[in-house]
């Protein structure tokens, strides 16, 4: 038997015991690390904190689609001020240290304010003991004058530090934003969104960068590396006694972002866009006439096929270098300040404009559909003899202008067509850029059709479908939608306050006036190209792509897949092959067209061989020169088009005047082959040092020849 | 609650009492407010070691605070559910709460997360699970119906090893050293406890000794295992000489912890007020390593107190033991009281570096639900058995 019957209460004891022993032996540990050996583990404590030092990973570079680095990351020297050192100076010491460094920094050839170095210090976001940069990229000679006089700048090192850097200076400035010094707000944000446990996570500290706008905002994620954690023990000195190396984790670097633009084409882009408005500046309004300012505007470009974002310059622009070292608030007060035309401010995506009479091919899809033209046309006329043709006679005369009032009540809609009355079928109207057409098919189709949304808005639904009054889908922040009007707008806007009718007044020359692309119709110039390439894929609305792929930074000596953009279609609107081929017959039109509104623009273009399909845009603004808009897309006589293209030129008069030679400025080195091939600033100096060098030569070889 | 019981004494003589005027009788309240005293306390110091540094720009972080607030309340609502229960009635539901035990400690080798090197835990919905803690009162349950059945007298022992060996194999795969070593302890003492006889305990604690010597000398062991003896053998000095960063690893913690826990000295630094603490200096401080917040901040007197709560608490659950009058509860809190004692020897002997590094939860105090709740729920069932110990209507 292996039973003890009478095993509990003795057991029992001895566990006792045996628990009696282990908790004397607690005891006495405690009493040994706290009562006896406390002083020594208390020196030893007070000698000992962890502090954990953060290092910024470098951001990933932005490429273009060719794998041209457009945004780079370079090394810095930047002189920092010790704030704990500064506790031990009083008030008087300070301001004469600083203003010491202040005079110090500027003749090494930066310019620095005293002010600027007591804001820096000052700043709220700085802890008491942080170690502040007071001056970004000085000369490296500071390093030798201040190590030389410890004494006389205690607590200022130089250190370097990683900043942007842009090889190719303001290139393409609005799409790839500019990075800033993390806000208080931004940084709670951010880290709440991250899980500090993850080791790859992307914590901010308060010194560090995050990208304010453009594409280093959007991006951020992606092009933020994950920081490095060293860990130092300190004594409470604050020196360093060891680097606890084992818990340190090295930064790793941010995602490199390959974009979709190709920066050859950038910039032709920017240099035409800048040139185009210097000579719409340079010519002179009729007597009367508001100025052509020609201050501002957008030329832009996408790939019909896919969406891909090819080109994009907003005049006028900024300088992202301007912010690498921190940007004054006066500074940044011109950038945005209307009175210089906010240069801030990238206006292919926030710039809202009446598309004026690029918008008639929307209205002719829209007529099409809604029955207006061909045979069995609800308009009297259009089925009369000659199905779907009208008669321009230069001006409309509508008798049921507001039907509300009186039916004898007849408004006048007037055309800049003074020649002989004419008949127009859809696609010739389009070339010919005639008023009357679309004001006939607005006025009469509003008159047949039932109200709403389904009936007489027909027009606003066609818009809609292009991608009008919505965002594009763009991958930039801060687009604006611009505004399909209708009677719901009508109402929002009054509720709102704003001054203007409510949907109970909606009234046929608002539909009229619509039609033509006029009134209180806005489209970005994002959304006008993005509609243009529908209709040159055949009725496929993309979302514009700004990214092509990020290329992710090895992990333990593997690479990671890239990670790749395809086409994302919005929506197919299914156009009838019929109905666009109407509208591709009038936009390549407009260039050879006898009256065709581009025709002399574009004459001498290589249009036999490389076709272009456009449409010009004169959008009337109230008290200033007309908006110049030209959209079109190319080639379509080699398949399917691979670039649509607008520009939007403000108060600069003619679409055919200033928009139209700008985009063709822009087509003909593509049509050509011939873009030519965009210089970095290091490329551009080292030409000209060629070209100073060979003309000394030349001179030298002259002078001899003189001799 | 005015309903009336029925005790049986120990003379047989049925007494009735009401509740209102007998509570005490059936409560033992000095266990209970040890055991509230402890999880308040447990609370304190979680909190401290996880609230993080505190400025303007970042506040408190409070997560872990109300997570082992919520722990605690959840913890004592399942110990006063135990308490009621009737275990005994609930023995032939043993064997299933084995078997679904041993499925969970082989799932969790399946589809479990790896936290620190072990896979032992369950992840469901932002919490975490780790099975081997609730599995101690399991398997303390599924022993002592084993261990105080006569019916089956040689096989007993037999049977008992036999079901140990399951999930403390299962549980070493994970591999977790520290919740292994508990259960050895448990399983030991409730041998030792039961009425087998005295020399098959000697033998069998010779063969066990004999094991444990051998798995020592062998590759049993992982190399942090082995680290982490090697670091509790030798100097500090004799460390640094071998230049192993896995070993100074090691080494960092234990000795982080003794300075905290010295820098303390008689009063302590005063609660959230450790420096060492503050600084995160001793890594898993919220969990393995709590006592050392508790000798930093709370001192001699603090820390002390702490153990005698705890050394009351275990004199309260012997006298359980001691008063119980049957096998099988007897055998229950014998088995919660080993738990307790190891637990508490092991993780407070680590942070002041009498033990080696092995990672156990200090019962009720160390972050952590699936512990803090097996704490509790263990103490429920204690207090049960203190309920019924004149109840003679299930006896064994």
């Amino acid at each position: 038997m292996v039973v003890d019957d009478d095993a509990g209460p003795f057991r029992l004891r001895i566990f006792a015991f045996v628990a009696l022993v282990l908790f004397g032996a607690l005891f006495t540990r405690l009493w040994y690390l706290q009562g006896i050996e406390a002083e020594a583990f208390q020196a030893e404590a007070e000698s000992l904190v962890l502090r954990q030092v953060f290092e910024e990973a470098p951001r990933g570079r932005i490429l273009d689609r060719n794998g041209r680095v457009i945004v780079d990351n370079k090394v810095v020297d930047v002189v920092t001020v010790d704030k704990a050192v500064l506790e031990e100076m009083t008030e008087d010491e300070q301001l004469e240290m600083f203003h010491r460094l202040a005079t110090a920094i500027s003749r090494s050839g930066r310019l620095t304010k005293l002010e600027s170095i007591v804001d820096e210090v000052s700043r709220v976001q700085h802890g008491r003991f942080d170690v502040v940069p007071v001056a970004v990229d000085v000369d490296p000679s500071l390093l030798v004058y201040l190590g030389e006089r410890p004494d006389a700048f205690p607590g200022v090192a130089v250190a370097s530090r990683t900043v942007r850097s842009y090889p190719f200076g303001p290139l393409a400035a609005h799409l790839l934003g500019y990075v800033g010094p993390v806000t208080l707000a931004e940084l709670q944000s951010a880290n709440a969104r991250i899980d500090a446990d993850d080791p790859g996570a992307k914590m901010y500290q308060l010194s560090d960068e995050i990208g304010k706008t453009g594409v280093e905002r959007v991006f951020e994620d992606v092009l933020r590396g994950v920081p490095g954690v060293r860990y130092l023990e300190v004594d409470n000195r604050g020196e360093v006694i060891r680097e606890r190396y084992e818990y340190n984790s090295a930064p790793i670097p941010g995602a490199d972002l390959y974009l979709t633009i190709d920066v050859d084409l950038q910039a032709l882009t920017e240099e035409q866009l800048a040139e185009q408005l210097a000579a719409v500046r340079r010519r002179d309004a009729a007597p009367g006439e508001p100025d052509f300012v020609g201050a501002a505007g957008c030329a832009m470009a996408t790939d019909p096929r896919n969406g891909d974002l090819l080109a994009m310059a907003s005049f006028p622009t900024y300088d992202p270098r301007e912010f690498v070292n921190g940007i004054s608030f006066a500074e940044f007060e011109l950038l945005t300040s209307p009175e210089n035309y906010a240069p801030i401010l990238n206006r292919c995506i926030q710039g809202t404009y009446a598309p004026g009479s690029t918008f008639k091919v929307i209205t002719g899809l829209a007529a099409e559909e809604a029955g207006l033209l061909g045979e069995d046309s609800i308009i009297p006329e259009a089925n009369n003899g000659s199905p779907g043709r009208l008669e321009d006679t230069g001006t409309y005369f509508y008798s049921r202008c507001r039907d509300d009032f009186d039916a004898a009540d007849t408004c006048e809609f007037g055309s800049t067509y003074t020649g002989r009355p004419r008949t127009v079928g859809l696609s010739e109207a389009i070339s010919v850029s005639s008023d009357v057409f679309f004001y006939k098919l607005a006025g009469e189709g509003f008159w047949q059709l039932p109200q709403g949304p389904e009936g007489d808005e027909w027009i606003q639904a066609k818009a809609r479908e292009f991608g009008l009054g919505a965002g594009t889908g763009i991958q930039l922040p801060y687009e604006r939608t611009g505004a399909v009007p209708d009677r719901d707008y009508f109402d929002l806007l009054a509720d709102q306050g704003v001054f203007l009718r409510d949907g109970s007044q909606w009234f046929p020359g608002d539909t009229i006036n619509l039609s033509i692309g006029q009134g209180e119709l806005l489209v970005t110039p994002a959304q006008l190209t993005n509609a243009y390439a529908t209709i040159g894929n055949g009725g496929l609305l993309h979302q514009i792509n700004v990214a092509h792929r990020i290329v992710h930074p090895e992990v333990d000596g593997v690479q990671p897949p890239d990670t790749t953009f395809g086409p994302r279609v919005l929506r197919d609107l299914e156009i009838p092959a019929d109905q666009l081929a109407q509208i591709d017959e009038g936009l390549r039109g407009v260039l050879t067209h006898p009256q065709g509104t581009a025709r002399s623009v574009f004459d001498g273009f290589p249009n036999g061989f490389w076709t272009v399909a456009g449409k010009t845009g004169t959008a009337e603004v109230n008290g200033k020169a007309d908006s110049s808009l030209f959209a079109a897309y190319g080639p379509t006589n080699q398949g399917e088009p691979e670039i649509a293209i607008t520009a939007v030129l403000e108060e600069s008069g003619f679409g055919a005047s200033a928009a139209a030679p700008l985009v063709r400025s822009i087509l003909e080195p593509i049509a050509l082959d011939e873009v030519p091939r965009a210089r970095t600033f290091d490329e551009i100096d080292r030409l000209e040092f060629e070209q100073i060098s060979d003309a000394a030569e030349t001179d030298e070889a002259d002078g001899g020849g003189d001799e | 609650m005015t309903t009336v019981h029925t005790f049986d004494g120990p003379t047989g003589a049925r007494i009735r009492q009401d509740d209102d005027e007998r509570w005490w009788f059936v409560v033992d309240p000095i266990l209970i407010a040890c055991a509230v005293f402890i999880t308040a306390l447990g609370i304190l110091l979680v909190y401290s070691a996880t609230r993080g540094p505190v400025s303007a720009v970042q506040p408190a972080d409070t997560s872990f605070l109300e997570r082992q607030v919520f722990f605690a309340v959840v913890g004592l609502g399942c110990a006063f559910g135990a308490a009621m229960v009737d275990v005994r009635r609930l023995r032939s539901f043993t064997a299933l709460g084995y078997v679904g035990l041993v499925g969970l400690l082989a799932g969790v080798l399946l589809i479990g997360v790896d936290i620190n090197g072990a896979q032992a835990w369950y992840s469901v919905g932002g919490f975490t699970f780790q099975p081997s803690e609730p599995g101690k009162i399991i398997m303390i349950i599924s022993l002592a119906a084993v261990l105080a059945t006569p019916s089956i007298p040689l096989g007993r022992l037999l049977i008992t090893l036999g079901l140990a060996a399951i999930p403390v194999g299962l549980i070493l795969l994970q591999p977790d050293m520290g919740t292994v070593l508990v259960y050895a302890v448990v399983v030991a003492a409730m041998i030792m406890l039961s009425e087998i006889r005295g020399r098959v305990i000697v033998l069998l604690a010779i063969v066990a000794l004999t094991v444990i010597v051998g798995a020592f000398q062998s590759d049993v062991l992982a190399e942090f295992q082995q680290d982490r003896l090697t670091v509790f053998l030798l100097s500090e000095s004799e460390i640094d000489a071998l230049d192993n960063p896995n070993l100074e690893r090691v080494a960092y913690n234990a000795e982080q912890s003794q300075i905290a826990i010295g820098n303390g000295g008689l009063g302590g630094q005063g609660l959230f007020q450790g420096t060492q603490t503050g600084s995160d200096l001793v890594p898993f401080q919220e969990t393995d390593w709590i006592f050392s917040v508790a000798g930093e901040e709370l001192g001699f007197r603090g820390a002390g107190l702490l153990l005698g709560v705890y050394a009351l608490l275990l004199f309260r659950m012997w006298r359980i033991a001691l008063l119980a009058t049957d096998r099988y509860d007897r055998l229950i809190v014998v088995g919660v009281m080993a738990m307790f004692l190891f637990q508490i020897f092991q993780s407070t002997g680590m942070a002041m570096g009498m033990m080696p590094v092995t990672g156990i939860p200090l019962p009720m105090v160390s972050y952590g639900g699936s512990s803090m709740i097996t704490s509790l729920v263990a103490l429920g069932l204690v207090l049960g058995v203190h309920r019924r110990r004149y109840d003679f209507t299930e006896r064994t």
